[in-house]
């Protein structure tokens, strides 16, 4: 994207109950900048960012924390037995919690936000059960609701923090030494995987989220070839070797019900391999679990094109997994953008492949992600109306489609910021907004933010549409921004928008509205938008103007109302 | 001849080899605070895989204490 910031570009803030720095070098190293509040200064951070970093702008926020660093004294409490400590943490937690949420909203930073681990020292024993039954229970229900906080907010981003130390372990972790003597409680190793992981949160921030895994089967699936070994001679199930292919198998499963669409792309004959899905029972994947296939002989980076181009997606959201050497050289070397992990070489190993990677962790899932599977699948079924239909005409008009076009909806906030920030295709000029851009729009007397929700008579696509109008000036309204998701393209949508837009300037009393078209590496196919709607070209390239009235008839196989 | 205990520090203070010696001290360096004290216990500690105690780091309050603590402990700096 030529629109993300740049890693140097960005400043990383980081606001912590203990001193952060040695975590901020890790990360500086990786290639950005930071800069660091007092330390335990995370609530004076939060409502005045500016000065906590005297007057460094930052653009992103992390926030590290330990309960018994913020809340000592009523962890000590809790630790003597005061149970009304345990209610006062968890509130005060809370408390915490939506002050570090609110920064996108107050302040228009990201957040990073870290979930504190099992509270260490003030006396604990960590192996004692009577002191570990008081405790683990406060934590968890801590951990719980700065979940559900975080939840709330499109622009928070959650590391886990007390994940981390388990995975390196308590002892391993933590340098009791540092921490009385400088404040730092952990050891070289724990900061490292800190940092590796924030880097990786940050970092994915202006990178294509994941949006579909494509799978090969043979060696990927099951073990072994069911071309030469036929159905009962593969391994998929309880056994070794089995067994590794059938947790693997469950942690993609697990992926579908976040959202992540499912393909496969296999070089067999497609009977065999639905063979499989039909006959082992012992398979965890099912043929409704993939929104689509590509069994067939031909190169799997064509495979994977068609793949992405069926599904409406780019192909730096598509991830691909295969076990061959040769599969996986195919294809990162004919789609460089396509995020390629090889199936290790023991078996014992393939079931942590995904968790390692990184790429599926701390996805923002919002319901439309989670039901974009059903939604393709619902798709699939369009499609092949599309193949029967006599003509595109007859087909669009079969659709029963219908829009609802909103004005300043700011219920939407959250799926209107996200579909800013991941549409690349169908976007005019791809600015990119907060939360906070976009709800001060909303509530500019100067600009409008229509966003349009489709509907057909196979189902809901959610809300898929969004155009920022600029009407500073009153007689020539700018369309600032322009997009839609690829699920809805072909249809008309568009110009059920532009047609809106225009009859929006022409009653406020504008005689001209003005489109421009920013090309960028993925947006050439709305490059004639504006020319297709009557905007002439101007002198300034990828300027349009249209006169007022827009004379034309909206879409007549499009139902319009307004929210 | 090249001093490993200089360049440590020079790493951890961010300050040239060439501008430090066994006088270097946190009174005599602005860049020598309480952050690159904190660095420069985890650089001693994984350049010459030592562990240092407290009373170790308390001590160390030259670059030419520093090696005295770190002799004491026998490793040849």
């Amino acid at each position: 994207m030529a629109e993300a910031t740049e890693a140097s570009d960005r400043v990383i803030g980081f606001a912590g109950s203990f001193t952060t720095q040695p975590i901020g070098d890790l990360v500086a190293s990786m290639g950005h900048t930071v800069v660091h509040a007092d330390y335990n200064q995370i609530f004076t951070t939060c409502l005045d960012p500016a000065s906590a970093f005297e007057g460094e702008s930052v653009s992103h926020l992390v926030v590290l924390w330990r309960i018994e660093d913020v809340f000592e004294n009523d962890m000590v409490a809790l630790l003597n037995g005061e149970a009304e400590a345990a209610v006062r943490l968890v509130d005060q937690s809370i408390e915490l919690a939506r002050l570090v949420c609110g920064v996108p909203n107050a302040h228009g930073i990201p957040v990073t936000l870290g979930l504190p681990p099992t509270p260490v020292g003030l006396g604990i024993d960590p192996i004692d059960t009577s002191t570990s039954t008081v405790v683990s229970p406060v934590v968890a229900e801590i951990r719980k609701a700065v979940i559900a906080e975080a939840e709330k907010e499109s622009a928070v981003r959650l590391i886990d923090h007390g994940r981390l130390v388990d995975v390196i372990g308590g002892n391993a972790s933590h340098d009791h030494r540092n921490q009385l003597l400088y404040r730092q409680p952990y050891r070289t190793k724990l900061n490292q995987l800190l940092a590796a992981e924030l880097d990786r949160v940050i970092e994915s921030v202006s990178v294509a989220a994941p949006k579909v895994l494509v799978l090969d089967c043979d060696g990927t699936l099951w073990d072994g070839i069911v071309g030469e070994d036929g159905i009962s001679g593969i391994a998929i199930g309880d056994t070794f070797p089995g067994s590794a292919f059938r947790e693997f198998q469950l942690a993609v499963k697990q992926l579908e019900r976040r959202g992540i669409m499912l393909a496969i792309a296999s070089k067999n004959e497609a009977e065999s391999v639905d063979e499989v899905f039909e006959k082992r029972p012992e398979m965890v994947l099912q043929h409704n679990d993939i929104a689509a296939w590509r069994v067939n002989w031909t190169n799997k980076s064509q495979n994977i094109r068609e793949i992405a181009d069926e599904l409406n997606i780019g192909l730096d959201s598509v991830v691909f997994v295969d076990d061959s050497n040769f599969e996986v050289e195919e294809v990162r070397t004919a789609l460089p953008m396509v995020r390629v992990l090889q199936v290790p070489e023991d078996p014992e190993d393939l079931p942590a492949l995904l968790s390692e990677s990184g790429l599926f962790r701390n996805l923002t899932a919002t319901n439309e992600d989670r039901n974009r599977t059903q939604m393709m699948l619902t798709e699939r079924k369009r499609d092949a109306a599309a193949d029967t239909a006599m003509s595109h005409e007859d087909f669009l008009a079969s659709l029963d489609l219908s829009v609802v076009i909103d004005t300043d909806n700011e219920e939407s906030l959250g799926r209107i910021t996200q579909l800013i920030n991941k549409t690349n295709q169908f976007n005019l000029t791809t600015v990119r907004r907060t939360e906070a851009d976009v709800l001060a729009l909303m509530q500019s007397d100067k600009h409008r933010v229509y966003s349009a929700s489709v509907t057909d008579r196979f189902g809901s696509y959610g809300l898929v549409g969004i155009a920022i109008v600029d009407a500073t000036d009153s007689s020539t309204h700018e369309i600032d921004s322009l997009m839609m998701s690829c699920r809805v393209l072909r249809r008309g949508i568009e110009s059920t928008i532009i047609h809106h837009v225009c009859n929006e300037a022409a009653n406020a009393g504008a005689t001209n509205v003005l489109g421009r078209f920013i090309p960028t590496a993925k947006n050439a196919q709305v490059a004639p938008l504006y020319p297709d709607h009557g905007f002439d070209a101007t002198d300034s390239e990828g300027v349009f103007i249209r006169q007022l009235p827009y004379i034309e008839a909206a879409p007549s196989h499009i139902e319009i109302s307004y929210g | 001849m090249s001093d490993k205990l200089i360049e440590l520090f020079s790493e951890g203070l961010g300050v040239p080899a060439d501008e430090l010696s066994d006088e270097t001290a946190p009174d005599n360096t602005p860049q020598w605070d309480s952050l690159a004290a904190m660095s420069m216990v985890t650089l001693l500690e994984d350049g010459f895989d030592t562990r240092l105690k407290t009373k170790d780091i308390m001590k160390m309050r030259s670059i030419g204490l520093a090696r005295e603590v770190l002799r004491d402990k026998g490793i040849d700096v």
